[in-house]
């Protein structure tokens, strides 16, 4: 009887000896997994140094292990910054080099961008080679904060600001009486433009100005049975969306834009006068839409009376 | 050894595996959970504005005096395992301007997305008028004048989903629904010594967009194709005004925008020939509609336009480094918008005009190369061409000189210079030139010849130069200037019809210069300051009297900011901005430098804008606090716009009615909030 509880005994010592080591071995696996293959250094070791940038990129979508496309999937750190075997056995510190950091001023922008690229290239970015910002040294991380949870470009709120740091005219001019709701965050930069590069013409998100515009202004489409020749071609011909001291957000105060076009052929090269009875009408209230009132396109069909539709004015 | 020595003694190795394993992974997830776990917070307060205003409000709905509920939400969960991040967010939502959007994502597999916005728009000008029915189809005047609140508000709902179905494959569905609605200043008119009369345009539209696309993707090749569809509908087909004045009632009914519809499909994409060398490309076919139901019989009998305008888009670019210093870059865009609206007659015209439709067609090539060699020392050198044609379609009886196409080279020379710790930036200089065909000598349907036509300004010969400068300096690491410049003039070629004298446009002239600094005190505090000096100046003649107008817009702004933590609880802020506009329009005889006779002489509109933005935030504890802000907002300006349109000082408008600009407007803002941060 007691030989036999003896082996019990042992086999059952055997047993969690083997459990045990079972278990050891397996916390050994967890720790070599925290290292990359080829032998870079996972982020656990960066984080030694770097643990500000190591818990942004744990926290960003970047960091998320679910999506094996992240670099926290295929990696950590190196996937971005490259192996950094060499910096670390350096100790590290600023200036050892070894590894790419794309906040460096002393890297080229076509490789700080080439980094995101790699992943980034398609979908928005995709005519991002062509776009005269990837001429001009902008970079990713001009615009973008990668190591932070929350980036102020992407974000309504703070959007125009980051674009100001470059379009200096544009900070003011959205300031101005007339303008789009750009400071209170209702319209931000990047609803008509793509600063990424686009195949239309400054950047529009659409493939013109005027398919851009009629996002939110398409009442000015048309066709009309009327139609005025520039506001077919280009809304930005007359308008500066992004802000003006004129109504309408007119480049030029109307009758003065107008008459860059329209001359004596019929009554439109007057002067502008506020007195009474002269030619205020065509300066003052709605200008010489005061009475062509209908100045993107008439779709009046007839021409009765004396307001017709042939000359904007229902 | 008894069994219970026996337990401790053989289960300790277990335990101490357990915890090598579970234990310290157990606390390790803790605190990485806590760390990776996205800060949620939710901000609640009162806001009060002291008085009624045009100019600060008129976006953000505090435009008139009195309370207003302060309330913010930005809710984010992320789920580790499954790779899940939920977002939602609420924006003032006790203003008129609240906005909310959730946002779900399973990354790298799937996400949608719900938004909810009011974009308002309070009008800034104080409008007295006798008439009623404003905002309906129908207006009539009211036995006396009263002061209405006019405003209009988009709604707009969008919604969309993503999909990734494999590495490669994906797509991606959108949709916007936005309604309009309310009124916005509006007025007929009989003629510039004639009447007029004030009818506020009644809004009552919506815009749908729908664009769906698919998409692959694999090894440095990129493909999107894709459907983009648009639907404008205005409840609204006519505004009739029933004042009783035969002048007024012979516009009626004032049409409003028809109902219209675009549809696209197009594909767009980028492949990677080797890693320096990338192509892209898109294409695109659309088809715009207006088929709306004419509000009126027509000549012809057609009971709509039947417009239809077909645009075709082909676009393609190349960028290559062919040398380890050389960066190549080129692209062709050739788009046809082809209106092929059916040309019928609809008016008895006389004059200028047979009364046909005119269809507008346009074709656009352009182009572009520009090659850039890096040097030592950061610096490289830019050559670019620019390529740029116009071809329009025209019609013999026109009100205006015309020219079938326009052609511009540009040539831009730039120096940059990157990759430096202290000194970065360009210079460049770009020099364009426009020209075109033969601008054709308008005829009256009559036969005469319409002579002294101006060429217009976006078509006549232009030259213009430009000069861009941008410079960051970073003398010492906590302080950074930054220098802009930009100086464009335009030389225009403006002339009559075919005499060839001077007319219509002349010289455009807007310069641009920026200086900003930032200068980080301590890790703690830092100050920002920046002034910037707009100058635009427009010159062009008008033939008939023989004058020449100078548009002229200058304005000087300035900012500074401050931003610091005095202690562990507090955070503060300041923002001051300054600008001053001036604005002028000088019409002086051609020949004289004295302007016109001092009776219809212009007054110089001055406008000044100051705002001071203060906040103060105190930690109460690790997760709540208190937020204080105050905004003083001042706006001033002598715009004539409706200075004295008013019956019968001026012409204003015959039934009475009177708008006008408060200023000076000076509003403050106080809001106090408590905001709670959670995880």
């Amino acid at each position: 009887m007691e030989n036999r509880t003896r082996g019990v005994r042992i086999a059952l010592e055997r047993g969690l000896f083997l459990f045990s080591a079972l278990l050891l071995l397996l916390a050994g696996t967890q720790a070599i997994a925290a290292q990359p293959a080829g032998g870079a250094p996972g982020p656990e070791v960066c984080k030694n140094c770097h643990q500000e940038k190591y818990d942004t990129f744990i926290a960003h979508r970047h960091g998320m292990k679910a999506d094996a496309r992240t670099p926290a999937a295929k990696g950590g750190c190196v996937t971005c910054h490259g192996d950094g075997t060499a910096h670390v056995k350096a100790g590290g510190g600023r200036g050892v080099g070894g590894i790419k950091n794309p906040g460096s001023k002393a890297m080229a922008s076509e490789e700080k961008n080439g980094l995101c690229l790699t992943c980034h290239e398609g979908g928005k970015r995709m005519h991002w080679s062509q776009s005269l910002h990837a001429s001009r040294d902008t970079t990713c991380t001009s615009c973008h904060k990668v190591h932070a949870t929350n980036d102020p470009v992407r974000e309504k709120t703070t959007q125009a600001e980051v674009c100001f740091t470059c379009h200096k005219e544009q900070r003011a001019q959205i300031n101005r009486p007339y303008r789009h709701p750009i400071p209170e965050g209702k319209v931000v930069c990047s609803d008509c433009h793509n600063p990424h590069g686009s195949a239309g013409p400054k950047y529009m998100v659409r493939d013109s100005v005027n398919e851009t515009c009629y996002q939110c202004h398409m009442e000015k489409r048309g066709p009309f049975v009327r139609s005025h020749q520039p506001v077919t071609e280009d809304c930005s011909i007359c308008h500066n969306p992004h802000g003006s001291t004129n109504p309408f957000m007119v480049k030029v105060r109307i009758p003065f834009l107008c008459q860059s076009c329209h001359d004596q052929a019929s009554h439109h090269d007057g002067e502008a006068t506020l007195g009474a009875g002269g030619r205020s009408a065509v300066f003052q209230a709605r200008g010489c839409e005061n009475c062509h009132t209908q100045i993107h396109g008439s779709n009046a069909p007839s021409a009765a009376g004396t307001g017709t539709g042939r000359a904007f004015r229902r | 050894m008894n069994a219970n020595t026996f337990l401790e003694l053989r289960l300790a190795p277990i335990a101490a595996a357990l915890l090598t394993v579970f234990g310290s992974a157990y606390a390790a997830e803790g605190d990485l959970r806590s760390r990776i776990t996205p800060d949620s917070s939710i901000e609640v307060g009162a806001g009060y504005v002291d008085d009624d205003n045009g100019n600060f409000g008129k976006y953000n709905g505090l435009d008139k005096d009195g309370g207003n509920l302060l309330l913010d939400g930005d809710i984010k969960t992320r789920d580790e395992l499954t790779g899940t991040w939920m977002r939602l967010r609420g924006r003032n939502l006790g203003l008129d301007n609240r906005e909310l959007r959730w946002d779900f994502t399973r990354q790298g597999k799937f996400g949608y997305y719900f938004e909810y916005n009011e974009i308002p728009r309070f009008e800034p000008l104080t409008v007295t008028t006798p008439v009623v029915g404003i905002g309906g189809p129908v207006l009539t005047l009211g036995p006396t004048a009263g002061v209405v609140d006019m405003e209009s508000k988009r709604k707009r709902f969008s919604l969309g989903f993503d999909k990734t179905l494999t590495s490669n494959w994906g797509f991606n569905v959108d949709f916007r629904n936005e309604t309009k609605k309310g009124e916005r200043i509006f007025g007929i008119g009989t003629g510039n010594t004639g009447e007029h009369y004030f009818t506020p345009e009644p809004l009552d539209s919506t815009i749908r967009m729908l664009e769906a696309t698919a998409r692959y993707t694999n090894a440095g090749f990129h493909l999107v194709g894709g459907y983009y569809g648009t639907q404008y509908r205005n409840d609204l087909k006519t505004l009739t005004e029933n004042y009783g004045v035969a002048a007024a009632l012979a516009l009626n009914p004032i049409v409003l925008p028809p109902d219209s519809q675009s549809h696209q499909l197009y594909a767009t994409g980028g492949y990677s020939f080797s890693p320096t060398t990338r192509g892209t490309f898109k294409v695109a076919y659309s088809e715009a509609t207006q088929d709306d139901t004419y509000v009126e019989p027509t000549i012809n009998g057609r009971t709509d336009l039947g417009a239809k305008v077909q645009t075709t888009l082909v676009q393609a670019g190349i960028s290559a480094r062919p040398m380890a210093k050389l960066s190549v870059t080129g692209k062709l865009r050739y788009e046809d918008r082809n209106d092929k609206t059916p040309v019928l007659r609809y008016f008895l015209g006389s004059g200028t005009t047979l009364g046909f439709t005119e269809p507008r067609s346009l074709t656009n090539t352009s182009g572009n190369l520009e090659g850039s060699y890096a040097l030592p020392q950061g610096f490289r050198v830019i050559g670019a061409l620019e390529y740029d044609k116009k071809e329009r379609n025209t019609y013999q009886f026109r009100s205006v000189a015309h020219r079938d196409e326009t052609e511009e080279m540009s040539y831009r020379a730039e120096v940059r210079r990157s990759m430096s710790e202290t000194l970065m930036g360009g210079l460049s200089y770009t020099y364009s030139d426009r020209s075109g065909s033969a601008f054709y000598q308008s005829v009256t349907t009559a036969g005469a010849a319409i002579v002294d036509q101006i060429t217009p300004l976006p078509l006549a010969d232009r030259k213009r130069d430009k000069v861009r400068l941008s410079l960051t300096w970073i003398p010492v690491s906590p302080l950074s200037v930054q220098f802009y410049l930009d100086d464009i003039t335009d030389r225009y070629d403006g002339h009559l019809i075919p005499s060839g004298r001077p007319g219509g446009a002349r010289k455009n002239e807007q310069r641009v210069y920026s200086v900003d600094a930032a200068y980080q005190i301590s890790t703690d505090w830092q100050v920002t300051a920046w002034y910037s000096f707009n100058d635009n100046k427009y010159n062009n003649i008008t033939p008939l009297e023989a004058f020449n107008t100078t548009s002229t817009n200058e304005a000087d702004s300035f900012g500074l900011g401050l931003r610091g933590k005095p202690n562990s609880r507090l955070e503060v802020g300041a923002d001051y901005s300054y600008s001053d506009i001036t604005d002028e329009w000088r019409q002086n005889p051609i020949g004289a430098t004295a302007p016109i006779p001092a009776a219809v002489d212009l007054p110089i509109a001055v406008t000044r804008l100051t705002r001071l933005k203060l906040f103060g935030k105190y930690h109460l504890d690790k997760a709540s606090g208190l937020r204080l802000d105050y905004i003083y907002d001042r706006y001033s300006s002598n715009d004539p716009t409706w200075t004295g349109w008013v019956r019968p000082t001026i012409n204003g408008y015959r039934e009475g009615t009177v708008i006008s600009q408060p200023s000076p407007q000076k509003v403050n803002f106080v809001g106090v909030r408590y905001f709670y941060n959670f995880r």
